[in-house]
């Protein structure tokens, strides 16, 4: 619990608690609760998967870290400091400070198209400040982290393929060497190629300290990746526990049932029978 | 050659069917539903193989004898004469599933629409036979395509929103190939569709029923276009990438309303997915294709545990390295 009020001070030695520390956050648009009581901590350098279908809450759970909508109730710690009541101007410079980014699933929204690669990959790092060689050094640096090679940096993003431009975007979500990175759905529009190798990627971000959060609906995606999953169902986070754990022995129904609807090559009829009866509990 | 059905052969029916469907036990889901018996001379029986016993009796050929026949389908395009799909075959029974996998351009969706006689120009078969129940469609006039499509072969797709119109209710949309194709009544066409919509497992039929397509989810939708592609009947299911675009849970709804349907009525499925493992959970047999070639083909066990060619021990390694298998006991992998 970090329910300290951090007065923003950019370049500020950053804290040692969570990265992201999210206590009993409720969002409601109208008469409509997108989450109710959803506490989620994340430390650093760990990854957490947020698994979750189609108005689970969890685009309203990444919009709220982002600062996008306000809460209704409850708080958000972002690399230390409390954002719960943040204005516009005071995201604008927590997001300039780099300390978290964020990887959407398109990243044609994420990439300014008519910036060239270099362009894109060295802005976060010359609004800090950063001279401009040594932005385009980090540039490279980083573009080979996502295994792309250098004659990409003077094309546009339209000019790359899909699976090249999400790796631009994270190499992007990088260059400013920040605590956290959101990832939302950061592979779901891509091929198992393509995907697969995203995958390798955020699991040397593992290895490099970053934290990270994985937005997805996808629980077999994320469960390769990430150390912690939480499950959001209905605006509730019904599970949330050690990867093997929750995939091992989901407790609540809903987890259950996501598990036993993947796909997976094992072929169980029995599967069948146990989805129809999760699903009638699930239902009343 | 077996002799195309005459269009009196293929108008009979809905008569029949129109009597049929006001005897129909409205509790019965739609696909149940008894066809009238097949004239024993017919080579193109209209309306579901059912597993029934009054079907069996028709004699084992009936349900062994293949509902789909594809040999050797090559689909070129002509500029520069270029082979896009370079030989696919296979062969569908009544009640059985075949899949097909394939990254996108691997031709397995070149393939289907080529089944169904929808190739999109300028592309076409350049060789081998695609035969509907004994009918070899390159012989089909369009007006017997017309015939066939929804009553012998149906087809879902990815995006269900885009098949329909969204300003016509979607019972309305049902009812109205329950009307051309089956030549039911107004009253009758709406009963039967609600029938349909409950046969797919919508929790609200009666409501859905008159909802128009953007007040429903996409798992919601994709009931709504299995429930019309079902309508008239068909012997023949092609769901290409159906599940695709839904949530893990929804799409495993729809996967076991396949199955269901496939258990309860005999309804053949030919199931297309980019991902192994959808079509592992559904099919008996399995083609794996890229780059227009099949480069696998077998009994699914057999490929998914004695994999031959690289590109499927790769489709393979892929779910045991990402998916949930990895987290799956070996001893449950049997």
């Amino acid at each position: 619990m970090t329910t300290t009020q951090h007065p923003h001070t950019p370049g500020g030695p950053p804290t040692a608690g969570p990265v992201l520390d999210i206590t009993g956050l409720d969002v409601r648009y109208g008469r409509r609760t997108a989450l109710r009581g959803v506490s989620l901590a994340v430390a650093p350098g760990e990854t957490v998967g947020v698994i979750g279908e189609t108005g689970s809450g969890k685009s309203t759970l990444a919009r709220a870290a982002l600062g996008l909508v306000s809460p209704s109730a409850g708080s958000i710690v972002v690399g230390g400091h409390d954002v719960t009541g943040y204005g516009r101007r005071q995201w604008r410079d927590l997001r300039r400070e780099g300390v978290v980014q964020y990887v959407f699933q398109d990243p044609l929204r994420s990439l300014d198209p008519d910036l060239t690669i270099e362009d894109s990959l060295t802005e976060p790092l010359l609004v800090q400040g950063v001279p401009r060689e040594e932005a385009a050094a980090r540039a490279r640096a980083f573009l080979s982290r996502v295994r792309l090679t250098e004659d990409l940096l003077g094309r546009l993003p339209g000019e790359l393929s899909g699976g090249q431009r999400q790796r631009v975007a994270v190499a992007r979500a990088l260059v400013t060497d920040p605590r956290l990175v959101i990832l939302d759905e950061p592979v779901s529009a891509l091929d198992s190629a393509n995907r697969v190798q995203i995958l390798e990627i955020l699991k040397e971000l593992r290895s490099a300290g970053v934290a990270l959060v994985f937005i997805s609906h996808d629980l077999g995606s994320v469960a390769g990746v990430a150390d912690r999953i939480a499950v959001l169902y209905r605006g509730e986070l019904v599970e949330d526990g050690a990867a093997a754990d929750v995939v091992g022995r989901p407790r609540h129904p809903y987890t259950r049932l996501l598990l036993r609807s993947a796909p997976t090559l094992r072929s169980a009829p029995a599967d069948r029978a146990e989805r129809e009866a999760l699903r009638a509990l699930l239902h009343n | 050659m077996t002799p195309l059905p005459s269009k009196t052969a293929r108008t009979a029916p809905p008569d029949a069917d129109s009597h049929d469907a006001d005897s129909h036990d409205p509790r019965s889901p739609a696909p149940d539903d008894p066809q009238a018996p097949h004239a024993p001379h017919s080579p193109a029986p209209d309306g579901p193989a059912t597993t029934h016993a009054s079907h069996a009796a028709a004699g084992a050929t009936a349900a062994t004898r293949p509902v789909l026949s594809v040999r050797d389908v090559r689909i070129g395009h002509p500029a520069g004469d270029r082979e896009i799909v370079h030989g696919v075959s296979f062969d569908l029974t009544p009640g059985k599933a075949l899949g097909i996998v394939g990254e996108s351009g691997s031709g397995k969706t070149l393939t289907c629409r080529a089944a169904l006689g929808i190739l999109p120009p300028p592309f076409e078969v350049t060789a081998g036979t695609v035969e509907i129940d004994g009918t070899p469609i390159a012989e089909l006039t369009p007006r017997q395509w017309t015939e066939l499509r929804g009553t012998t072969i149906s087809a879902v797709f990815q995006d269900p929103a885009s098949y329909l119109n969204p300003s016509l209710r979607v019972g309305a949309q049902i009812a109205e190939v329950l009307r051309v194709k089956k030549g039911l009544t107004r009253r009758e066409a709406r009963a039967r569709s609600v029938e349909l919509l409950r046969s797919v497992r919508l929790r609200d039929p009666e409501l859905v029923h008159g909802q128009y397509p953007y007040e429903l989810s996409g798992g919601m939708l994709q009931r709504v276009l299995i429930a019309a592609a079902i309508a008239a009947g068909p012997r023949i299911l092609i769901a290409d990438e159906a599940t695709t675009a839904l949530d893990v849970t929804v799409q495993a709804e729809i996967l076991d309303l396949l199955e269901d349907l496939r258990e309860r009525t005999g309804l053949a499925l030919v199931v297309v997915s980019h991902d192994l493992a959808v079509v592992a959970q559904l099919c008996d047999e399995v083609l794996v294709m890229r780059g227009g070639e099949v480069v696998e083909q077998g009994p699914t066990s057999q490929v998914l545990h004695n994999p031959q060619h690289p590109y499927t021990r790769l489709l393979i390694a892929e779910h045991e390295q990402y998916g949930l298998d990895r987290f799956l006991a070996p001893e449950e992998a049997a």
